[in-house]
This record gives C-alpha cells, sequence and structure tokens, in this order.
C-alpha cells in the first residue's frame, strides 16, 4: 500500500507557487480579480467534492466516486495542490479498476492533507 | 374501358412480343397438353437462353442440392410455371433493347427492370412472397407497359415523356390516359395476362405504382406482391441514382429505404448489407445480360446524403466571422476549469460560449453553431464523447472542430476518442500556449473547410456535366452514326476480349460475317437516301434478332459483323439462319480454333464463307469449316 504521509513537494510546500504566479499571470491587468476568483472558486468546491467522495464510498458508487476524484484532481491541479491531486489520481484510478476497499485509505489520507492546502490558499493574496 | 384501347396498340403490331423461342414457349405452354420435355427441349434451342435459366435456378440456394444443369433440373427445381416465365421475360429482354422512341432511354429502362428485378426476388424471398424465380420476371416486366407505349406510339410517347408535368409515375399515367386512353400500368397488366402471367402478379402491376391504389386491393396476394414492387421500385431507384446523379432527392429514397427496412425488419446493419448485396447482384446481372449498371450508392451514403440536404435547407448558416475570431463552446462541469479555459480563450482574442454539461453544450452548439467545441472528457450525463458523437450525427455538426480536455492519465484512451469523431485533444491542466497552437491547428483547418466547400460545390456541378460529355465521347467514338449500331472499332475492341478470353477459357467463339444482300442496288438504282434508309432497317432489324451473348456491329459499307461469344459453329449458323429469315443476306460463319494465330483469321474465315455463299447464290448462310473434308455447308 502506498503511503500518503508526505504529499508535498520536495520544497516542503502543499502548494506548488509556480501555477500560482501562472494564474496570475493569466489574469493580466484587464482581468487582475481572476487568481482570486479561481482560488475561492476552489476552496467553494473542493469540500464538495471530498462530500461526493465519501458518499459514494459509503454506497459503494463507483462512477460517481471515479467522477468526483477526477474533478476534484483537475481543479487541484489548476490551482497547483499537487499533493492533493495525485491523490485523487490514485482515487479515480482504483475506482476504475473496481478496487473500492482501498480507496477508503487514500480518501482520509486526502481529507487530512486538506486542511494544509487550505491554509495555503487562504494565504495567498 | 382501356381493354380497348389496348386493342387498338394490339393492331399497332408494335407491341413488345417475344421473340422466336420466347413465342414458341409461349404457345406450347398455352396448350393444356404439353410436357415438360416439350418445354426443355423448346427452351434448350436458344443456349443463351438456357444459360440465363439455370443461373437463375442456382442463384436461389439450396444447400446440398448439385446445381441444375439442364432446363429438367431447373424446371424441377423452379416448377413448370417459373421457368416459362423465365424464359418468357429474359426473351423480351433481349429483343426490345433499343426502339424508336426519341426521348425513351431503353438502356435505363432495362438498366432499372433489372434491379427491380433482382430487388423484388431478394424481397420475395426474406418474405416469403410468390415464387422467387417468377417474381423476378415480374420485377423486370411490372414497367413493360412504358416500353410498349413508347414503342406503339413513339413520337407521342417522347412528348409525354418531355412534358413538365411527367415527374410522378402517377402524373405520367394520367398524361398517358390522356393521350392513349391507356397508361403504362392498364398496358403492363394486359400484356401480361396476355403472356398468361398468374391473376395476382398482373394485378399488382396494375396498382404498385400508386399507394391509393394498392390499399384498396382486396385479394391478400395481389396486395403482397404489389407491396413488394413498390418496394423493388425504391431499391431500383437507388441503384439507378447512382453517386452523383444531379436533382437525386437523396431525402425522397432515404424515406423510401426506411420504409423497405421496416417492411423487412431488419437492423441498420443488416439492411446496409442486404443492399449491398442486391447491388452486386444487379451488376452480375446486368454483365451477363448487357444491360447497363453502375456502382451503387450505401444505404448510409444515401442516408448521409439525405442528411446533409435536409439541413441545407433549413439550418441557419452561422454569421461567418473575420478570419482569426472564433465562436468557441467551451464545456466542463468543473468551474473552476471552465472559468480558466473561458480565461484563456478571451484572451486569445476569440468570443466563447459557456456550458456545463453535455446536454447543455448541445443545446447551445444547435442555436449559437460554433466553429469549435472545447468539452472536457468527463462529465456527468453527457460526456466529452457523447457529445462529440451527438454533433457529429447533425450534418453542420460534422464541420465543428472539437477538441477533448483530458487528464494527463487519460492518454491511452483518446483513440477511442478520435473513433467517436473528436478532431484533436488536450491534456488538462493544459498549457496556454499548447492550448494556443491547438486553436490555430483548428482555425486553419476551418477556414480550408470553408475554402474546400465552396470549391467542391463547383467542381461537383463539374465533374456531373463533365461525366455526361466523356459517356457522350465515348457513345460516340463507338457507334455507327448512321445505323446507331456498334461500329467497326468498338467490335475490334470486343473481339480482343473475347478472343483473350476464349484462349483461357477454352471456350468457343465465333463471328457472323453479314452481306446486305441486294443493298447495292437499292442504293444505286435509289440513291444514298433510300440507301441509308435501307441500312438503317437492317441494322434494326439485326438488333431486334440478335439475342444475349450475339453482338452486332457495323462493319462497314453493308457489312455487319455478328460476334457470337462462347458459341460453337453450330450454335452460330443457328444464329445466322434467325437473322437471315428476319431479313435477306449473305452470312459467312466461322469459329475460332487453336490454331489460329490471331483473330484476324477468324476474320479472313468468315469473309471466305461469305464468298462462298454468294457463289451458291443469293440469301444464304455459309459456314467456313476448317477440317480435311472440308465440307462448305450451305443452307
Amino acid at each position: 500500500m502506498e503511503q500518503h504521509n508526505d504529499p508535498r513537494d520536495p520544497r516542503g510546500n502543499v502548494i506548488d507557487m509556480q501555477v500560482i504566479e501562472g494564474l496570475r499571470e493569466l489574469g493580466g491587468d484587464d482581468e487582475p480579480g481572476l487568481l482570486v476568483e479561481i482560488v475561492a472558486l476552489f476552496l467553494a468546491d473542493a469540500p464538495q467534492r471530498l462530500g461526493e467522495i465519501d458518499r459514494a464510498l459509503a454506497s459503494g458508487d463507483l462512477r460517481s466516486l471515479e467522477r468526483a476524484a477526477h474533478t476534484l484532481k483537475s481543479s487541484s491541479q489548476n490551482v497547483g495542490a499537487l499533493g492533493l491531486a495525485s491523490m485523487c489520481r490514485e482515487m479515480e484510478e482504483l475506482a476504475r479498476k473496481h478496487e473500492l476497499a482501498p480507496v477508503r485509505d487514500v480518501y482520509e489520507a486526502s481529507r487530512g492533507h486538506w486542511s494544509d492546502v487550505e491554509r495555503a490558499l487562504r494565504s495567498i493574496d | 374501358m382501356y381493354r380497348e384501347s389496348f386493342e387498338e396498340l394490339r393492331a399497332s403490331g408494335r407491341l413488345p412480343t417475344p421473340p422466336g423461342v420466347g413465342v414458341v414457349v409461349l404457345k406450347i405452354t398455352q396448350r393444356d397438353d404439353f410436357s415438360t420435355e416439350e418445354l426443355g427441349r423448346a427452351i434448350a434451342a436458344d443456349p443463351a437462353l438456357t444459360g440465363r435459366l439455370l443461373q437463375i435456378a442456382n442463384s436461389v440456394s439450396h444447400a446440398g442440392v448439385r446445381p441444375a444443369t439442364t432446363i429438367g433440373d431447373a424446371t424441377m427445381r423452379l416448377g413448370v410455371r417459373a421457368v416459362r416465365n423465365v424464359a418468357l421475360g429474359f426473351s423480351l429482354l433481349s429483343a426490345h433493347r433499343i426502339g424508336t422512341c426519341p426521348r425513351f432511354d431503353y438502356d435505363r429502362f432495362w438498366s432499372a427492370s433489372l434491379a427491380r428485378a433482382v430487388a423484388a426476388r431478394a424481397i420475395s424471398e426474406r418474405l416469403r412472397i410468390g415464387i422467387p424465380a417468377e417474381v423476378y420476371i415480374l420485377g423486370l416486366l411490372a414497367d413493360i407497359g412504358r416500353l410498349a407505349l413508347a414503342s406503339v406510339h413513339p413520337k407521342q410517347y417522347a412528348d409525354i415523356l418531355a412534358d413538365e408535368r411527367a415527374r410522378e409515375p402517377q402524373s405520367v399515367a394520367a398524361l398517358e390516359r390522356e393521350a392513349f386512353d391507356i397508361d403504362h400500368n392498364e398496358t403492363a397488366s394486359l400484356l401480361l395476362e396476355e403472356w398468361g402471367l398468374p391473376r395476382p402478379l398482373r394485378e399488382a402491376v396494375l396498382v404498385y405504382e400508386s399507394e391509393e391504389r394498392r390499399v384498396n386491393v382486396t385479394c391478400q396476394e395481389t396486395a403482397a406482391h404489389a407491396k413488394l414492387l413498390a418496394h423493388a421500385t425504391i431499391l431500383a431507384e437507388v441503384c439507378l441514382a447512382g453517386e452523383a446523379t444531379a436533382g437525386t432527392s437523396w431525402t425522397r429514397l432515404a424515406a423510401g429505404l426506411d420504409v423497405v427496412r421496416d417492411a423487412l425488419a431488419l437492423d441498420r446493419a443488416e439492411f446496409g448489407a442486404w443492399c449491398g448485396a442486391i447491388a452486386r447482384e444487379w451488376s452480375e446481372w446486368g454483365q451477363r445480360l448487357h444491360v447497363p449498371t453502375q456502382r451503387v450508392a450505401s444505404v448510409q451514403e444515401i442516408r448521409a446524403r439525405a442528411e446533409e440536404a435536409m439541413a441545407n435547407a433549413t439550418a441557419p448558416r452561422p454569421q461567418e466571422q473575420p478570419s482569426g475570431r472564433l465562436r468557441i463552446l467551451a464545456v466542463d462541469d468543473d468551474h473552476l476549469s471552465l472559468r480558466l479555459l473561458q480565461r484563456e480563450l478571451v484572451r486569445a482574442g476569440h468570443d466563447v460560449l459557456i456550458a456545463r454539461d453535455g446536454g447543455e453544450a448541445l443545446a447551445m452548439a444547435l442555436e449559437a453553431w460554433p466553429h469549435i467545441v472545447i468539452a472536457d472528457w468527463m462529465m456527468p450525463e453527457m460526456d466529452g464523447i457523447e457529445l462529440c458523437r451527438a454533433l457529429r450525427k447533425i450534418p453542420d455538426g460534422r464541420n465543428i472542430y472539437f477538441l477533448l480536455l483530458t487528464g494527463r492519465d487519460d492518454e491511452e484512451r483518446v483513440i477511442e476518442a478520435f473513433d467517436s469523431g473528436v478532431d484533436d485533444y488536450i491534456v488538462k491542466p493544459f498549457n496556454p500556449r499548447i492550448l494556443r497552437a491547438r486553436l490555430r491547428c483548428g482555425e486553419r483547418l476551418f477556414q480550408k473547410r470553408e475554402h474546400d466547400e465552396r470549391r467542391e460545390s463547383d467542381e461537383n456541378h463539374n465533374r456531373v456535366v463533365n461525366g455526361r460529355k466523356v459517356r457522350n465521347a465515348e457513345r460516340r467514338a463507338n457507334t455507327d452514326e448512321l445505323t446507331e449500331l456498334h461500329n467497326r472499332r468498338w467490335a475490334m475492341e470486343r473481339l480482343r476480349e473475347y478472343w483473350e478470353e476464349s484462349l483461357e477459357s477454352g471456350e468457343p467463339l465465333s463471328v457472323l460475317m453479314i452481306d446486305a444482300d441486294g443493298f447495292k442496288k437499292v442504293n444505286d438504282v435509289h440513291g444514298h437516301d433510300a440507301g441509308d434508309v435501307v441500312l438503317r432497317e437492317i441494322a434494326g432489324t439485326l438488333a431486334a434478332h440478335a439475342r444475349v451473348g450475339e453482338e452486332v456491329a457495323r462493319w462497314g459499307g453493308e457489312e455487319f459483323l455478328v460476334v457470337c461469344r462462347n458459341a460453337t459453329l453450330e450454335q452460330a449458323m443457328v444464329c445466322a439462319e434467325r437473322l437471315r429469315l428476319a431479313t435477306p443476306m449473305l452470312i459467312g460463319v466461322a469459329q475460332s480454333d487453336a490454331s489460329m494465330p490471331t483473330f484476324d483469321t477468324l476474320l479472313k474465315h468468315a469473309d471466305e464463307a461469305v464468298y462462298g455463299a454468294k457463289a451458291a447464290g443469293r440469301n444464304r448462310v455459309h459456314a467456313h469449316t476448317n477440317n480435311a473434308q472440308n465440307k462448305k455447308r450451305t443452307a
């Protein structure tokens, strides 16, 4: 069983700041609020997705599980939460392979990791 | 009542009649006491007809049964009535390949009739209606009334064909009744009665072209045959429509095919295969009977063309935009990804529409007709691939450049995406530079597509016109202007072809060299104009009395050549006798043999035989024999 104790990048960050800078640059001069908007979207969306994963685990609904993990994966990547993204990928793949049992462990790890991600993102200005 | 009008037609002496063997078969079978052997003997006198009959007897598959090789076998298999009707049908076909009505396309008539015959038999086999071989002939002769009216009234019938109102069979029939007090359905029905075809078949011919008349039929057997004929006619139209005939109503054909498919209770794949088999069989029979056929558009192609035509007629064309600025529909159920994508696209200078799931996207696409759709693969309800498939089913939807967003781990599965009609994919989270590069690619394709469409519509037009020109030029190059028979050039080509075929197969090949006896005298006494008329008459007589497998060409001056493929000297002599009885001529007959270096020798022998005939007197057939006794046989 793979370990998820340290989903940080090699420099110890839960968020890849290059991605954040990329978002800032994308907003440019005409949409300076884009970064904040995206982060806010993510902070509102991610807990819902985690909730969906939880419910899907409880009901054994592999399809919903795969889809929620997939969506959270891509939005995590968009805000540079790469550790969270890789956990989501693992859940997505397990669900696709119909291996429900190991997902629970990964899910628990991702829940624990989420508070770090949330704190890091809220500190971005 | 149209029966009286039919008597008038008959009195003209120009109604289609089965020639030679056909008429003998007809007479024999009209007696109550005829024997199967008698019928067999009559048919066997015509080798070509015998061959066709065996082919049709054997093409109805009977697992484990040895193929029919004699008329007796065929009779056992098909029944006396079917054999007789098949013999009748084929002899009619071979005797009425040309005619005098200037607007009547005789080739097309028999092409369509043959296609209807093949289709009718296939339906008959599938739905177990009637006797397949007999239904085949019913299909072949269902429209014989048109040929009959064109033969009896060539000029008036040409006027009807030229009439703008003559679009649908029913309006043609109305014009016919106006002009002749009888229409082609009534004529066909009475001809079939005269030829002794069973009542349900005759009555089916009377009503099959009009749904209104069809549903009023009370006899079940008649109704079944009429419906079968109507469906076979739809399939024949499909065969004749070919690939790019201008003015084809693809929507009508597609609708017709749906009706046929329903009746046959086949699924789409089965029906496609079934229609394909009909097209192939049509082409095979066409080769055997020397009736022109062509490549047939598949059911799928017809459906696609119909959808295209429908969309062209109804879908509002999206307003075209200045180059570089595209209308892009972005679809993702993930708000965040969607927002980022939208921002990227706006920054690249495009107009962006957004949708949060496949269903919404589809509705928007149909409303706004975007140039490009960028859709996430994984979405609830309708995912990206399903959205793409849905769009590709709509004619204009095929022009949309479809970009699929996939996760980095889904790359392995993109093959499935391409199979669904996706143009390209981008891995999420996307690199903005890659996204812009992919968009440029779509843009280029889009511009090229527009350019091609414009050019294609021009080219399509040119192709139709040029195709016609080429075919006309070919026809002119192979046709003798005065007699409208094939010319010497064509005859030489056939001879070369059959010569080689005969060397390979070991089958015999014979030729008839014909000297129009006494023509010179007409020319000398009455002048060239009169001579031309006589030549044309002789040519018409030869063409009318030649059978399938006997090909008549004008050789030059007052000489004609008949090439008898796969015929022995004896069989060629039978042909020569038949022609000589039709019009007085000197005929030299020769058969190829292994010792001849080229087919020139064969022609030389035939020439020598003509001299032999001339030496013996007028109006004769003379065979060139090569053996030691060298008996010159004259008749």
